[in-house]
């Protein structure tokens, strides 16, 4: 039996998390999936976002309805079905609301109306829905028991009925027209009072239309008068009333059967599809996203998880933050650890790209745990139980430490909460201090790291660090041979580049020791 | 309804895109004066005018209907001006009305409005009704005859009465009848403004169920009135698209009648200051023939306020005409006076000269040396290259470009070659060229050449200068002398 698109079973259901994780800002995750979300705010999606999962099971549960749904016609079916279904569901609750109300301002016969047009479009859309899966091979475990379900309900015996019911309903309405003859003026003359007779149309003619068929063979071309047309607003609620009361007693049959279908078909919408009417929107949000990711040439795959860091790599990965918002060309990385390797230290130039490449390491293993395509072209990833993030931050002016204490707590705190299965990202952490003592408390830190056996990716300036074991390996930012002052953003694994940037950038200008030194002696 | 006095199956369209180079033929040719005396600071007969000459027909077919009904308007002037008089009257009135058919205006007032103008409008098509009755019998080139034929059928009496039973009804605001059906959720929609002319209904509608609003109730009021607009507001917007209708009929006939209006003009204007009027023969495209009598450049009668000399010419059998000379010698004068006729003859137009006879030209250019230019202190040559690159994007055989003193702004050597260059290819491909120039190389590289007409500024013997141009070699020398002998002496 179907139970939810997100879930494979109720016993791998978690709790939502309700607030973004700490490490949503510093990968810029706020900038991603607070984006999509608040796109499709009305089904309040943040917290499907929030809450990465750690069972490889579901994890794979997700990433096959995600596959499947990258066929852009099933996706449309649901974009509409999901759309409609969520806001019936709501609407249906205010109209329960109205008609249990007892109060003729809400219990009448414009809710009614109401009742059978909500029940006309729930028919419709279920229907659509099952159409466009009926007779469809579907591969992922999610999507194929939500069709069985779904295609089992609507040929239950209520929906039938629901179903039939509408349609003479609406039949028999959409013949209804009737005239009023206004006597007197609404602009309060004639005595004050304008009565409003009515009756049943009888084909009086268009005054509109007879004009026009007077006066079509003056028309030059195509010409743009004053068109007036006024908006559609929600008439009076109480001259409303009082029109459709004298309807219902002109036209009795119809309004009789009304009343009967909205005693007994009020509850019609089903629990089940209200539920995957919200949640199947997790899987069109992101689908939304790639496929504005990929149209500039980039590439997403489905990760294989493990529960073990053995071997964990992506190749081509990039921070998708970035890709969002720079139109230029965004350079991809890759990385691959092989255990006994859990540390990773980057060095090289400033503003050649560290940063981003570890966003894009910790964006790549949150989204793959959240079941979702990641932003690199293939990809083996870890799953944590947390990613804690080490960012140079603003210093904070309440504290009177400075910067190298804020720092070291803060390491502190993270160490306190991480466990062998977390991913630590950790950048620039001792920059606020001399040479000599950066370099004792990174040695420090990277043998704490090495016993905790956690995932780090290390950014720092202290080549000696890359080189601390072999738990640890280095990678560093490419230079450009031909231009060095220009940035590649690429990031290898390689030993740090040492002095040979600062050598490229003499040479080019004549300044280093040989040619500064020839220059000096004539 | 369309007049078709422009062309005999299609509209005359006045917003059509111009032909390239509108902007240097309007300043070379210096027709913006020619423009405004057909205009006569009429917005409507300079529209027409000015986008009747710079859409040039190629058509002799097309050229010469314009030309028969331009003969009619000639023989018929007061008729012309009486039809176009009449629409112009009603334009002036509506003016005053169209402000209340906008959306700030309450609909019913819009509705008041809007009937007020068709009323007026009603009682100019009754006039219009009535000239054709007149115009038919002294009318006879074909458009103007089928513009008079489809008045009289068009507006008929039973049309007319039509149109006043509309206008009674609209009058009526105490007793409206509307319809409405249910939407989608039950309530009341789609409004109509229905005729009340079903008999018995009034009985019915009284026996039959009702409900009353009273003045107090302000809320039901305003509903009853939102839903009274809504039906009102589609017939707004029919009557505001018939008046529409109507009005883009009459702008429609005004345009059509504009450019004869225009031309009638012109030709009195020309004729009262002595200056000769023709309407020109137009030779097919394929032909090399030109001849012409006491043709005159226009702008320069407008300016001066009085007639000019004009110049002969008969030339057969010539496609690139090379007019050298003394300065100030009439040179450009000339040229002017044959570009506007050459354009003018191609919109069917009469053109200022005792007779023109020309072959019709495909694309009709001008590349005239461009006076200095402040901004511009290097790359006069590039931009003079870059304007005769754009021209010759758009030549076909056929065309006709006119030089005046073009590439003179390098040295006289690689001015001439260049020029040489040019003027070989577009007349070994079929292109008409006419070129004032100052480049002696490039006019002596063509001596001798059977396809070449050269005519020079004519100078008598004592130096004196006649204004007039006449075929003749160039001289090496040009006669800046003359002119500063003459103003320094």
């Amino acid at each position: 039996m179907f139970h939810s698109i997100l879930f494979p079973d109720a016993a791998s259901e978690t709790e939502w998390n309700r607030s973004e994780p700490e490490c949503f800002k510093d990968l810029n995750l706020d900038q991603v999936l607070g984006r999509i979300a608040y796109k499709r705010k009305d089904f309040g999606l943040a917290e499907f976002f929030y809450t990465p999962l750690r069972d490889p099971k579901a994890i794979v549960y997700r990433q096959e309805i995600m596959r499947e749904l990258e066929d852009p016609a099933l996706r449309t079916a649901f974009e509409g079905f999901s759309a409609a279904i969520y806001a019936l569901k709501n609407t249906m609750a205010d109209i329960m609301d109205s008609l249990l109300s007892g109060n003729r301002s809400y219990d009448n016969y414009l809710t009614r109306g109401r009742v059978m047009d909500c029940a006309d479009w729930y028919s419709f859309e279920v229907g659509r829905l099952a159409g466009a899966l009926r007779g469809r091979e579907l591969r992922s475990d999610g999507l194929r028991s939500f069709a069985e379900y779904l295609l089992a309900y609507i040929e239950s015996e209520s929906f039938k009925l629901l179903g039939e019911r509408v349609k003479k309903l609406r039949e028999a309405f959409s013949k209804i027209e009737f005239c009023m003859f206004l006597s007197g003026s609404t602009k309060g003359l004639s005595n004050g009072i304008l009565r409003v007779s009515v009756q049943r149309y009888e084909g009086q003619p268009s005054h509109a239309e007879e004009l026009l068929r007077c006066f079509d063979k003056f028309k030059q071309g195509e010409t743009s008068g004053y068109e007036r047309s006024l908006p559609e607003i929600p008439g009076n609620t109480e001259i409303e009333t009082r029109l459709l009361d004298i309807l219902a007693s002109l036209f009795t049959e119809e309004y009789g059967d009304l009343n009967d279908f909205c005693r007994k078909h009020i509850g019609f919408v089903d629990n089940i599809l209200a539920r995957f009417s919200r949640e199947i929107q997790f899987y069109l949000s992101w689908h939304e996203c790639v496929e504005d990711t990929t149209r500039h040439g980039l590439s997403f795959c489905y990760p294989t998880v493990s529960e073990t860091r053995t071997h964990v790599y992506a190749y081509g990965c990039y921070d998708l933050a970035l890709a969002k918002n720079i139109e230029s060309e965004i350079i991809t990385n890759d990385f691959e650890i092989n255990a006994p390797e859990h540390i990773i230290v980057i060095t090289g130039p400033n503003q050649g790209g560290k940063t981003t490449f570890s966003r894009a390491f910790g964006q790549v293993h949150y989204f793959a745990c959240l079941g979702l395509s990641v932003p690199a072209r293939e990809a083996s990833l870890f799953i944590f139980d947390k990613i804690l993030t080490h960012h140079g931050r603003e210093e904070d002016v309440t504290q009177q430490n400075g910067q190298l204490r804020d720092d070291l707590i803060r390491l502190r705190d993270l160490l306190e909460k991480a466990t062998d299965k977390s991913i630590i990202l950790v950048n620039e952490i001792l920059a606020s201090t001399t040479l000599s003592d950066a370099m004792l408390l990174g040695g420090y830190m990277m043998d704490t790291f090495s016993k905790l056996g956690a995932i780090v990716l290390c950014v720092t300036f202290l080549d000696e660090l890359a080189r601390h074991g072999p738990e640890t390996f280095s990678m560093a930012g490419l230079i450009n041979e031909d231009d060095p002052s220009k940035r590649t953003y690429k990031i290898v694994r390689k030993p740090p580049n040492g002095l040979a940037y600062a050598e490229h950038i003499a040479n080019k200008y004549g300044l280093s020791y040989e040619k500064l030194c020839g220059r000096i002696a004539k | 309804m369309r007049a078709n006095l422009m062309f005999r199956d299609r509209d005359f369209n006045v917003s059509a895109p111009k032909c390239f180079g509108s902007g240097a033929l309007s300043a070379d040719l210096e027709l913006r004066h020619v423009i405004k005396k057909m205009a006569r600071e009429d917005e409507y007969v300079q529209e027409a005018c000015e986008a009747a000459l710079f859409t040039p027909l190629v058509s002799a077919d097309e050229i010469s209907f314009r030309q028969e009904n331009l003969r009619d308007a000639l023989r018929n002037p007061e008729h012309v001006r009486v039809m176009y008089d009449i629409l112009v009257e009603t334009r002036d009135r509506q003016k005053k009305s169209l402000q209340f058919l906008s959306s700030s205006v309450a609909l019913s007032d819009s509705l008041n409005a809007a009937a007020g103008l068709l009323r007026i409008f009603t009682e100019t098509l009754t006039s219009l009704r009535g000239f054709a009755e007149d115009g038919s019998k002294v009318f006879s080139s074909e458009g103007f005859s089928a513009l008079m034929k489809m008045l009289k059928t068009e507006l008929n009496d039973e049309f007319l009465s039509q149109v006043r039973a509309h206008l009674k009804e609209l009058r009526d605001q105490e007793e409206r009848l509307i319809s409405a059906r249910l939407g989608p959720t039950g309530c009341a929609t789609g409004y109509v403004l229905r005729r009340k002319n079903k008999l018995g209904l009034f009985a019915r509608m009284r026996l039959g169920p009702s409900f009353t609003v009273k003045e107090g109730d302000t809320d039901g009021m305003a509903d009853m009135d939102n839903r009274l607009d809504r039906a009102i507001a589609d017939t707004v917007s029919v009557l505001s698209r018939v008046v529409r209708y109507i009005e883009d009929f009459f702008d429609m006939m005004r345009r059509e009648l504009a450019f004869y209006i225009g031309c009638l003009n012109l030709h009195e204007y020309l004729t009262e200051k002595g200056a000769p009027v023709c309407i020109p023969e137009l030779l097919p495209k394929d032909r090399e023939n030109r001849s012409w009598k006491n043709l005159f450049d226009i702008s320069l009668v407008i300016m001066r306020d009085a007639s000019v000399t004009g110049n002969d010419l008969d030339a057969s059998n010539k496609r690139l005409y090379i007019i050298t000379g003394a300065n100030q010698g009439g040179k450009s004068t000339f040229l002017r006076s044959f570009g506007q006729a050459q354009l003018m003859a191609q919109c069917g137009m009469p053109v200022g000269a005792e007779s023109f006879t020309a072959p019709v030209r495909d694309g009709i250019f001008t590349h005239f040396k461009k006076e200095e230019d402040a901004s511009m202190k290097s790359g006069k040559l590039d931009e003079e290259m870059d304007r005769m690159s754009q021209i010759a994007d758009r030549l076909r055989p056929g065309s006709l470009v006119i030089f005046n003193e073009s590439f003179a702004s390098t040295n006289e050597r690689e001015g001439s070659e260049i020029h040489r260059q040019i003027s070989k290819a577009l007349t070994e491909n079929g292109v008409e060229v006419f070129s004032v120039s100052h480049l002696y190389t490039y006019s002596a590289a063509f001596s001798g050449d059977q396809l070449t007409q050269f005519l020079r500024a004519e100078r008598l013997d004592g130096g004196a200068r006649t204004f007039k141009v006449v075929p003749g070699e160039p001289l090496e020398t040009a006669f800046g002398e003359d002119i500063y002998r003459e103003l320094f002496a």
